[in-house]
């Protein structure tokens, strides 16, 4: 019950700051996209709308994360409506998995939004039905999940605006890691040994882009996607606990 | 007796940037509170008391010591039985009154009736049944302040740890939670109370410990802890105007005709007997006790010197 009133007050305190908006945004976003699209064969375009529509997506649900994460537990101290929480029977780690929760279901409810909207926008302008657009926001939910985790543990340790630095920076070594690490591990002795190390502790988010071949209509196989949901769920797990610690030696 | 908070020994030293050598906030304090009872924790600014709330309630970790609440060690369980009030308290301004303390039962895991129960008479307990609908974000800082004690009563702990319970409240305000507090502890509650009112402490507190520069320097039943000696106060009326009291009166003065005497033990008997064979009446006797500013500014006074008492 702890877990659960925590996370519905962080999907509260989200709606109440307004971060719907962002999909709105997003939607007049998507009228601008589609006249910018080359005149190719209708296939083509629709093709190209989805793959820039869905990159579009990744990103404002990697902002929204981002932006959610970062300030979860920092504005309980800062504002000590924390030790309200703490004065009560509530353990550190509940807390904290009660505001990643509630970060989560806020992130889906925007994804899902997000996903229907290019759906929407490809069947009323396109004539298509593009169940494959699910597929990719179910990817990008997966993405948002982790980017969160992480911001969850690095808001245990360093300030928001710090936090915000961290975030850009493992979103882009995130997306950047396999091409760059490649050419290490090829490299041999010591920065080969390095390449693999950073390459099976650091999670690769460029797995979870998959705007490309979902706008083409490829549907995704199932271990596939259960396969990235499980690689997904060990970094949060990961980063959970070493934030549930963090916090845990934290002094209020 | 139980004991309601037992504190053993804490200490804390507040680590300063990269210096090994930090400031130290709370030195070897041993407290213990008795279930049951009003405890006063005074002392002036940067004395160490919110450390030690602090260190009571598990917010901080003291580099030393223990703390046990009902003999058990901070945990979940014990804190089942606590309300806190802390010092300035804040709230989610979005959420309102009502809401508010759905969401501390929730964290309690109080059910849905025993909420709705909990709200209703806390909300009437400390007067804002009325604003049972009102975000917290419109609520002045007296209204905020009660309802931090709604907050804090909502599991009906068997131990109240109070903040500055006063702070922002008007004067009526400040008398209706002393009320509030003295039922509560009427009702078998224990109470810690850390306050700068001293007036609100020697009302309500059955003993209290003063502390200053991180460590307990009095502590004891209040009674004992203001108790001047054996200096008696009488106040008298209807004496003629050529009337002269016994010569070891020290102190005389005359409010709407009433005089007021103040006189030693072995002459108090001897002053009686002069007022009234002068046709005076005698409207009130009694001990005289410093007031806790008194001691107060006496005792942090001294300590400045090195100075401690126990009046156990």
């Amino acid at each position: 019950m702890q877990i659960r009133a925590i996370a519905a007050n962080v999907i509260k305190e989200a709606i109440r700051q307004k971060i719907i908006y962002v999909i709105v945004l997003f939607t007049f976003l998507l009228f601008a996209i589609e006249p910018a699209i080359p005149s190719f064969k209708v296939g083509l375009r629709t093709q190209l709308f989805g793959d820039i529509a869905l990159g579009v997506a990744y990103l404002a649900i990697a902002v929204i994360a981002i932006a959610i994460s970062v300030n979860q537990v920092p504005k309980e101290i800062e504002r000590r409506t924390i030790y309200n929480i703490f004065s009560k029977p509530v353990r550190r780690a509940d807390f904290l998995v009660g505001k990643y929760l509630g970060v989560l279901v806020m992130l889906a409810i925007c994804a899902s939004l997000m996903g229907l909207a290019i759906f929407g926008f490809i069947y009323i302008y396109f004539g298509k039905v593009a169940y494959g657009i699910f597929q990719g926001v179910g990817m990008m939910l997966l993405e948002a999940a982790l980017i969160s985790a992480f911001a969850t543990l690095v808001s245990t340790l360093v300030s928001p605006t710090i936090n915000v630095f961290a975030c850009i920076l493992f979103y882009f070594v995130g997306h950047v890691k396999n091409d760059a690490l490649a050419n290490a591990i090829k490299a041999g002795g010591s920065t080969s040994a390095l390449g693999l190390a950073l390459k099976y502790t650091l999670p690769s988010l460029e797995n979870f882009n998959v705007s490309e071949v979902v706008a083409r209509g490829i549907i995704l196989k199932t271990d596939f996607m259960l396969g990235l949901l499980l690689y997904t769920l060990v970094f949060i797990v990961i980063f959970l606990t070493i934030a549930s610690f963090s916090l845990s030696r934290k002094e209020l | 007796m139980d004991k309601a908070l037992e504190l053993e020994n804490l200490s804390k030293t507040y680590k300063i940037g990269f210096r090994k050598a930090g400031r130290r906030a709370v030195v070897d304090v041993s407290l213990s509170i008795p279930a049951g009872k009003v405890f006063g924790l005074l002392g002036p600014n940067g004395a160490g008391k919110t450390t030690t709330i602090k260190m009571a309630l598990g917010f901080l970790k003291p580099d030393s010591g223990q703390v046990r609440i009902f003999g058990e060690p901070n945990g979940p369980k014990a804190r089942a039985r606590i309300g806190f009030l802390p010092e300035q308290p804040y709230f989610y301004p979005h959420l309102t009154a009502g809401a508010a303390l759905d969401f501390y039962g929730k964290l309690f895991g109080l059910k849905r009736a025993e909420r709705i129960e909990r709200t209703k008479l806390l909300l009437d307990t400390v007067g804002l049944s009325d604003a049972v609908k009102l975000p917290l974000s419109k609520f002045s800082k007296g209204m905020l302040q009660r309802f931090g004690i709604a907050q804090a009563l909502v599991n009906n702990p068997d131990l109240l740890i109070v903040d500055e319970p006063a702070s922002g409240l008007d004067p009526i305000g400040q008398v209706e939670m002393r009320r509030l507090l003295a039922a509560l502890n009427a009702e078998g509650k224990s109470i810690l109370l850390s306050s700068h009112y001293l007036s609100e402490v020697e009302n309500i507190c059955h003993e209290v410990a003063i502390m200053n520069k991180g460590t307990v320097i009095a502590r004891g039943d209040i009674g004992k802890l203001l108790d001047a000696g054996d200096v008696y106060t009488v106040k008298a009326k209807s004496l003629p105007k050529t009337w002269r009291p016994v010569k070891s009166v020290v102190k005389k003065g005359h409010i709407n005709g009433i005089a007021n005497l103040i006189v030693g033990k072995d002459d108090l008997d001897r002053l009686i007997d002069g007022i009234r064979s002068a046709g005076g009446h005698i409207e009130d006797v009694r001990k005289v006790t410093k007031t806790l500013e008194e001691l107060f500014i006496e005792l942090v006074g001294a300590n400045a010197n090195g100075g401690s008492h126990d009046a156990n």
